[in-house]
């Protein structure tokens, strides 16, 4: 077993423990905090899959910036060291068995297809930054200035939404 | 690959960084926890979190698939790789309108319990 | 690959009004006269550009003329399989004729609005909503430009989706009242079932045959590509009647034509460009687009049946409307059936032909009913109106040869088009097969109650005497802005046009120019077995011309003479008339056939409504039975009981309280399918993808 065996092993344990608590834990503090070690899981498996720009980007997005943002929200709005959920179990029940329905699917569907031929992965020095910088200003140019284009209004309009007063007069 | 994999999972630890079935089973798992945490939180909050775990689950698989199925990894653009950070940018755009919503929601609910806010009732 | 200018030309008629949208959407308020003119300049740019299409069209003359080009929007092939989405243009006779028409009526419908949506004193109506009125209707057009220029089904359905939602967004415009609301919701809802069956159809398209374009869908029928099977079914039949209801949501065919007439609470330019020259005829022309689909898996008997019907019963109920726009609004279900069956008896340019020339016409009828009720201060119902031909000279002359040509009377364009209808239609029904002899019947009666509601309506609207004198003593004849389309449209409903030596001899070549054009082009891709069916239809209309010509006239004159009698001279007492068909009829057409209430009472009440109480049931329960137990369990199902029983009783005393009521329509269809909780909707949502998974692979995965 090699070393990036055991890394990739490891992400995948902290991957769905975190997942398990961000589903399961009744406070909603600790589920946030779970979901950030599911997405550095992530990070870490885009690591080892040679996808080192993408491993950034996830850092730096998803656990620098929307858990951020989702850490705010919850403090922002719910009183959690009052509040707990855990009285309303009952509601896990019905999504639990058909989401576990799924999974069986989902794994019936994965072990009987034929997948083809695989390949090695190439853990080559340069990473893939620089076929993505190449992707990214050839044939993927119009929808990275198109992504952007959604993010500023996406943006702009969360502002709008998220201002109470705005468009109406001040008395 | 066969359902061996679970059966005997030691015997395959050797190969689990190069194994597809094994990243495909992984996201799929995390698909299934998010999709635990979106149908079953009281807090929109925690559905929120579980929709950023399902994307998750689909941008590692369009990366795994470019990376190891032959046909893909020959080609120049690493398609699956762009579907991914794709992916990544929209979830943010997500997330800011989203939790700007919640906050609207809470400040004129009182609330961000789901069932409670259920304006779509006919 | 070098792209042609034409095909450039193409696409800015599409951008140009999408532009405007954007820029109105943008600063709209901002500008002087809130922008209305940029609307209406996008437009008529558009119209220019169309006339050049249609210019080089008409100067090449072939009816084989096909320019297209189309880029690939994604590309996912793999070293092995190829996996492309291509979306483009294609301009051949049928979409360059289409797009003139398209820009000629969107533009006057644009300058009509410039009057239509302000007040007496020229001030718009309410407020800022004036853009958006614009704004709206610049996406709309774009959106059916769009959908006439697309080379695809795919991107045809995404335009056709935006041209839902800007209808809703147009019906709905008189947000303030509650009808409009409704019947916006309602036209959306209706149509989406059609939609539903549209996708459907698509999706089992592209898996059949791996592309969208209307290119490959015509070389795969000859290449055999639709010989096998969907669901147990020939697959050319279940694409083809899959495709066919969405035209049937879209164009108001029976059984779905329940949204159309509600539709006219929307201001009355809306009625003119959706139910006449944009939204209604794109579904016939996606059927035209498809027909060899249709042709190859036998589903024009079923679309033959839908024309008949819709023609037919829909002329019924417009007979006895007296609200204005209702009657024009079932005039246009009942031309647009008879699209529907001239294309389900095979005559596909007939059909074309008169796309064209009801668009025209009926556009016209609208906004000389919408100069009307603006001169009469929006009063709608023509029991109130009367002697307007003294107040409202110009709109009666317009609406009078719009009338001509809708009623069929030889001369006009009506005449043409439907007399060639009629011709095929009798010749399939008559000479050929006579089992089918109720297609022709259906179809001639049509035709007279057609003459006859017409005329009526002008009977009752521009003679006799002021029934209103409030009203009548304040109106006058429209600013130029609205009587100028008006005119237009009506120098355009003139046979000459069309089939006449006028336009023959200005483009210099034969009299039947459209005809010709317009013959081939779905149609050149048959060969062997397939074309058969048309051979014989051609030979036996052959024979029906001259038959089905004066059997037309016959019927137009009685309709006209009818009315004639009963509303102008009085001979005939129209209570007399009416006391002569028993009672049940009467109640029949008054109720519109009870479809609504079927909807409600069966469709929803009976079938929706208890499946969603099933699952209530299950999940109170059988749920709470597994979490909860003891004292709690026994407390629970007391409470829930409790609530089912309110539910329930609040429930039907509002389903039953409103009774027929359309926008309980509405209300219930929302109400039986959802609580509320978006996290139930998922659940099922996850359930229905599991089942549907299952359903499909059943072999495999057992």
């Amino acid at each position: 077993m090699s070393g990036l065996d055991l890394f990739v092993l490891a992400m995948f344990a902290l991957g769905i423990a975190g997942a398990f608590f961000t589903a399961f834990h009744p406070n909603i503090l600790y589920a946030s905090i779970s979901l950030i070690a599911t997405l550095g899981a992530v990070a870490g498996l885009y690591a080892g899959l040679g996808a080192d720009f993408l491993a950034a980007t996830q850092l730096i997005i998803y656990v620098g910036g929307i858990l951020i943002v989702i850490l705010f929200a919850v403090m922002m709005s719910e009183n959690i060291y009052k509040k707990r959920f855990a009285a309303e179990a009952k509601k896990y029940i019905l999504p639990s068995i058909v989401s576990i329905g799924l999974l069986a699917l989902l794994f019936k569907l994965l072990f009987s297809a034929d997948w083809g031929e695989l390949s090695e992965i190439s853990q080559s020095q340069d990473g893939v930054t620089l076929q993505m910088g190449q992707a990214l200003s050839r044939p993927y140019a119009l929808p990275f200035q198109y992504v952007a284009i959604v993010l500023l209004f996406g943006l702009i309009g969360a502002v709008v939404i998220a201002r109470p007063h705005i468009g109406k007069k001040r008395k | 690959m066969s359902l061996d994999f679970l059966l005997h999972p030691t015997s395959y630890l050797g190969g689990v960084s190069g194994n597809l079935s094994a990243y495909l089973c992984f996201s799929a798992i995390l698909f299934v926890f998010g999709l635990i945490a979106a149908l079953s939180r009281r807090s929109t909050i925690g559905i929120f979190m579980g929709i950023e775990l399902i994307l998750n689950a689909a941008a590692l698989n369009f990366v795994v698939f470019q990376v190891m199925k032959k046909d893909l990894a020959a080609q120049n653009w690493l398609h699956g790789h762009m579907f991914s950070l794709f992916i990544i940018i929209l979830a943010a755009i997500e997330a800011a309108v989203a939790l700007a919503i919640i906050l609207r929601a809470f400040g004129s609910k009182g609330t961000i319990n789901s069932d409670r806010i259920s304006e779509l009732k006919g | 690959m070098e792209v042609p200018n034409i095909i450039w030309m193409a696409a800015w008629i599409v951008l140009l009004p999408i532009l405007s949208y954007f820029i109105l959407c943008a600063v709209g308020n901002r500008l002087p006269r809130q922008g209305d003119w940029l609307s209406t300049g996008a437009i008529v740019g558009s119209f220019l550009l169309a006339c050049g299409i249609f210019g080089e069209m008409i100067s090449i003359n072939d009816p084989n003329w096909l320019i297209q080009h189309s880029w690939t929007w994604l590309d996912l092939s793999s070293a092995t399989q190829e996996w492309k989405l291509k979306v483009g243009i294609r301009l051949d006779n049928i979409s360059a004729i289409m797009l003139l028409m398209v820009t000629l009526c969107a533009s006057l419908i644009h300058l009509f609005s410039t009057g239509y949506m302000r007040d007496h004193h020229g001030k718009p109506e309410d407020g800022y909503r004036y853009t958006s009125f614009f704004s709206y209707l610049s996406l709309f057009t774009a959106s059916m430009l769009g959908l006439v220029v697309s080379d695809n089904l795919f991107s045809l359905f995404v335009f056709w989706e935006l041209m839902g939602l800007c209808s809703y967004l147009l019906i709905g415009f008189y947000r303030h009242k509650i009808s409009a609301a409704n019947a916006s919701l309602k036209a959306f809802m209706t149509t989406r079932v059609g939609d539903t069956g549209l996708f459907i159809g698509l999706l089992a398209l592209f898996g059949i045959l791996g592309s969208f374009r209307f290119e490959d869908i015509y070389a795969g029928i000859n290449a055999g590509a639709f010989d096998g099977q969907v669901f147990g079914m020939p697959a050319a039949f279940f694409i083809g009647l899959m495709i066919f209801i969405g035209t049937v949501g879209k164009s108001a065919q029976f059984p779905l034509q329940i949204w159309l007439p509600d539709a006219m609470e929307g201001p009355t330019p809306v009625s003119a460009l959706i139910h006449a020259a944009t939204m209604v005829s794109a579904g016939i022309y996606l059927v035209i687009r498809i027909f060899p689909i249709l042709e190859f898996g036998h589903v024009l008997t079923i679309v033959a049946y839908v024309g008949a019907i819709t023609a037919f019963f829909a002329a019924v109920l417009a007979v006895k409307q007296t609200d204005i726009k209702k009657v024009l609004a079932y005039s246009t279900l009942s031309q647009l059936g008879f699209m529907v069956l001239a294309l389900g008896v095979g005559a596909h340019t007939p059909a074309f032909f008169h796309l064209i020339t009801h668009a025209v016409f009926k556009a016209c009828l609208f906004m000389s009913s919408g100069a009307v009720i603006y001169a009469m201060h929006h009063e709608q119902d023509m029991r109130h109106m009367g002697g307007l031909k003294k107040k409202l000279p110009i709109t009666h002359a317009a609406m009078l040869i719009a009338t001509l040509a809708i009623a069929g009377v030889p001369g006009f364009s009506g005449f043409a088009s439907k007399d060639m209808i009629l011709a095929n239609v009798l010749g399939f029904g008559f000479y050929g097969d006579t089992g089918h002899i109720l297609l022709p019947i259906l179809a001639f009666s049509a035709a007279a109650l057609t003459a006859f509601y017409m005329f009526r309506l002008i009977f009752m609207t521009f003679y006799g005497e002021p029934h209103d004198h409030h009203h009548y003593d304040e109106a006058h004849e429209v600013s130029w802005n609205m009587w100028l389309p008006l005119v237009i449209l009506a120098l355009f409903s003139f046979a000459a046009w069309y089939t006449g030596s006028v336009t023959g001899g200005l483009f210099g070549h034969g009299t039947d120019w459209f005809v010709n054009l317009t013959q081939a082009p779905a149609l050149q891709y048959r060969q062997g077995a397939m074309s058969d069916h048309l051979k014989e239809l051609a030979e036996n209309v052959h024979h029906a011309h001259y038959p089905a010509m004066f059997l037309s006239l016959f019927v137009a004159s009685c309709g006209i003479l009818l009315a004639f009698l009963t509303y102008k001279t009085k001979t005939f007492s129209k209570e007399a008339m009416a006391a002569r068909w028993p009672n049940f009829v009467h109640k029949l057409i008054d109720n519109l056939y009870y479809f609504d209430a079927f909807y409600i009472k069966v469709a929803i009440k009976k079938a929706f409504l208890p499946i969603s109480k099933i699952f209530a049931v299950f999940d109170d329960k059988v749920i709470d039975r597994v979490a909860v137990d003891g004292w709690k369990d026994v407390a629970m199902v007391a409470k829930t009981s409790a609530g089912f029983v309110d539910d329930q009783i609040v429930d039907r005393a509002f389903v039953d309280g409103l009774g027929g009521a359309t926008p309980v329509l509405v209300g219930a269809s929302l109400r039986a399918l959802q609580n509320g909780k978006v996290q139930r909707y998922m659940v099922f949502a996850v359930v229905a993808l599991m089942a549907l998974y299952l359903f499909l692979n059943l072999k495999e995965v057992l």
